[in-house]
């Protein structure tokens, strides 16, 4: 019989469940966890499709992605002017609701989502009334279509009308243009899943009043570089989704001459309008993205995300090259922060087209660079950063130009693989409000949504059959 | 409909937030404040920590968020409407019963699988445990057994839960404070201890309760059904479960 002599001291290397190591830890003695799990959760058919993406279809897929990441990374999106929704967009007709997220009808709509289109058609003077409202989408005489699919996107529970004004951000690099509400700010708005008289009244007030002295003002300062201040925004505590305070501040900066210059009556309330509205230059990065993201998606064969939105019901990708959608339920948003009195069974599922920012680089990639989303993820910036390391294991590439100097300047992660976050199960980090579910409060909180994996796992399965 | 073991619910009433710990191919395990749970298939067998129904298992992956209001559970992009769940609680026979059903119990015994701990390497310790089980000295069998042999839940582990549950039903609920002491001895992982200390509470997975009261009203036939159920619970934790029974029962005095 062999006798094996035991070491009198035991050091531990644990693979897979923690809680072994957990175990260890708790008795005193020393271990290394190697956080290991089988890749796409041990799905054969899915693991299968990873050997083929990873192996030998991996070089051309790559070297479509390093093209997807420069257009990403090096378009410069510039702000040019504002102009009318139903003439700007192309495609949108006379009784067109441009909505977030992917298509979806009618009886299918969330309650935000239901309260924000109704507001937008009584903006539009189509009906007088919430219910009037209800009565011509009900019988399909008014049209909802998808930002996404106009070259736009709006955040949250957004819908706009034909005669609403938007950003009109170009992409001179990749001769892309793409197009953005004006932010409606905090308070009663439709964006926000409200609809009463004040909510209605805001959408007249950017028609009639922020619109028109806005593209005044863009007439004098000329075309405004976006991520020239927001990758300043990011030195100074800004995420660029869940915060743009400083941003804002730099971009009324940027207007402040041609603002004070304004020969209009009204030019106080815009004024005001501004000053209250931290969060002023998120639609304006969302266009900006999106500019990024129209050029990146005419790359064929990249497994990289360019399409990423959400209306309160469904939750739909694109990847590079296709015009497929993959789609699957909008989850709750899981890491969280309520107002007083409201929680989780208020809360509706994650909305709105501003995951379009995490995919270039801003928002969740760039919890880093802010204090402000650190509360939301754990409280420590250590928290912040952990959430942003996560995202670079799922991106190909890093911005050249938004920095993170909380991780010694290094850019932020860009570039979401399909392929990364099926094999690890690690998706995309959406910072995000959360609006009440059912009753048309408004915003109830504010947090760190989760992708949900399914339609990304169906994704690589069609980029699998796709390149076969 | 959700149904919820005497842990999973002591758990779930008391909320929180937490994380998930791990994911199987029909369980996870969920931890919260106030302890461990597992979200189950309904393929499952009812059991303390179990939160059984048909559920998503697989859209949850470790390290997820959660949170527990009053009404629902909220994990990873999971869903759960906890209104309406229903609790399960296996019933345990007396101690008279039990003793009167112990042959049948040892006899149906017989046709259990081995214990992980038949290994030869695990001879020493559970040859002391066996000599502190007769003499009565739980804390010996607990100190010899705790964390030994392989498993997500050491063979070791599963064996002292069933000496538990044995013990709990011959000495009744007033034991109950002690016998949660020793299982909280056991130097092992939270999820094994988690199952002990609902043990020794006269709680376990479904198959071992009607075993026991199979035995206990002298119904081979029905407690030869409940131990082959019994052995086909996780890798190897039912037949260790089957092992720590026919100890405990063999020891009644």
């Amino acid at each position: 019989m062999t006798v094996i002599a035991l070491p009198g001291e035991i050091e531990v290397v644990n693979l897979g469940l923690p809680l072994f190591a957990d175990a260890i830890g708790d008795q005193g003695r020393p271990v290394v966890h190697v956080d290991w799990r089988p890749p796409a959760d041990g799905d054969l058919t899915v693991v299968a499709a990873l050997s083929r993406l990873y192996g030998k279809r991996a070089a051309a897929i790559d070297e479509a992605n390093a093209e997807v990441a420069r257009r990403l990374d090096q378009g410069i999106p510039v702000l040019v002017g504002i102009g009318a929704a139903g003439v700007a967009l192309p495609g949108v007709g006379e009784r067109t609701i441009v909505h977030c997220g992917p298509r979806i009808n009618w009886d299918r709509v969330c309650d935000p989502l239901r309260r924000s289109v109704r507001a937008a058609v009584m903006a539009e003077g189509w009906a007088d009334s919430p219910d009037g409202a209800d009565a011509l989408l009900t019988a399909g005489e008014v049209e909802l279509e998808p930002a996404n699919l106009h070259q736009a996107v709006v955040p949250m529970a957004s819908a706009i009308g034909p005669s609403m004004p938007v950003f009109v951000v170009d992409n001179p690099q990749g001769g892309t243009c793409a197009y953005s509400a004006i932010n409606q700010g905090p308070g009663e708005v439709p964006w926000f899943g409200r609809e009463t008289p004040a909510a209605v009244e805001r959408l007249v007030f950017l028609r009639e009043v922020a619109g028109p002295l806005l593209a005044e003002c863009l007439a004098g300062t000329g075309p405004i570089d976006i991520f020239g201040l927001a990758s300043q925004g990011l030195q100074m505590g800004d995420d660029l989704h869940m915060r743009t305070q400083a941003t804002t501040n730099l971009f009324v900066r940027a207007i402040l001459p041609q603002l004070l210059g304004l020969d209009s009556p009204r030019r106080a309330e815009l004024g005001t309008f501004l000053a209250g509205n931290h969060l002023f230059f998120l639609n304006l990065a969302m266009a900006a993205a999106k500019s990024l993201t129209l050029w990146a998606e005419q790359v064929e064969g990249s497994s990289l995300v360019t399409t990423m939105s959400r209306n309160g019901t469904d939750y739909g990708i694109r990847l590079s090259g296709s015009d497929e959608w993959f789609i699957t339920a909008s989850p709750p948003v899981g890491n969280a922060m309520y107002y007083s009195g409201f929680g989780p069974d208020q809360a509706a599922p994650d909305i709105g087209d501003s995951a379009v920012l995490e995919l270039i680089g801003l928002g969740g990639s760039a919890a880093a660079a802010s204090p402000a989303v650190a509360a939301f993820v754990g409280g420590t910036m250590a928290d912040a950063i952990a959430t942003t390391e996560e995202v670079d294991r799922i991106a190909v590439a890093r911005s050249t130009r938004l920095k993170l100097p909380t991780l010694d300047y290094r850019g932020t992660p860009m570039g979401i693989d399909v392929r990364k976050v099926v094999e690890l199960g690690i998706t995309p980090k959406v910072n995000t409000g959360i609006l009440h579910a059912t009753d048309g409060t408004g915003q109830v909180g504010a947090g760190v949504a989760e992708a949900p994996i399914e339609c990304f796992r169906e994704a690589l399965l069609a980029l699998d059959r796709r390149l076969a | 409909m959700l149904e919820l073991g005497a842990g999973a619910e002591a758990v779930l009433a008391a909320g929180g937030r937490g994380s998930v710990t791990a994911v199987f191919r029909n369980a996870a395990y969920l931890r919260l404040p106030a302890g461990l749970f597992a979200l189950t298939t309904d393929d499952v067998p009812s059991g303390p920590l179990h939160a059984r129904g048909a559920l998503p298992i697989q859209r949850l992956v470790a390290g997820d968020p959660v949170t527990v209001t009053a009404s629902h559970l909220y994990a990873g992009g999971v869903t759960v409407d906890l209104a309406g769940a229903t609790v399960w609680r296996g019933p345990l026979p007396s101690a008279g019963e039990l003793a009167a059903g112990a042959g049948v119990a040892l006899e149906v015994l017989v046709g259990a699988g081995p214990s992980a701990l038949a290994d030869a390497a695990f001879e020493p310790r559970l040859a002391g445990a066996v000599a502190h089980l007769d003499r009565g000295d739980l804390a010996g069998v607990v100190d010899a057994l705790a964390g030994l042999g392989p498993g997500l839940t050491p063979a070791g582990d599963d064996t002292l839960a069933g000496i538990l549950l044995v013990t709990r039903a011959r000495l009744g609920p007033a034991a109950e404070p002690a016998l949660v002491e020793q299982a909280q001895r056991a130097r092992t992982n939270d999820i094994a201890g988690a199952f002990m200390a609902w043990a020794a509470r006269g709680q376990s997975i479904e198959p071992v309760h009607r075993f026991l009261t199979a035995s206990a009203g002298q119904d081979a036939a029905c407690a030869t059904a409940a131990l082959a159920d019994l052995l086909r619970f996780g890798h190897s934790s039912g037949a260790d479960l089957a092992f720590g029974l026919r100890l405990a029962i063999a020891a009644i005095p």
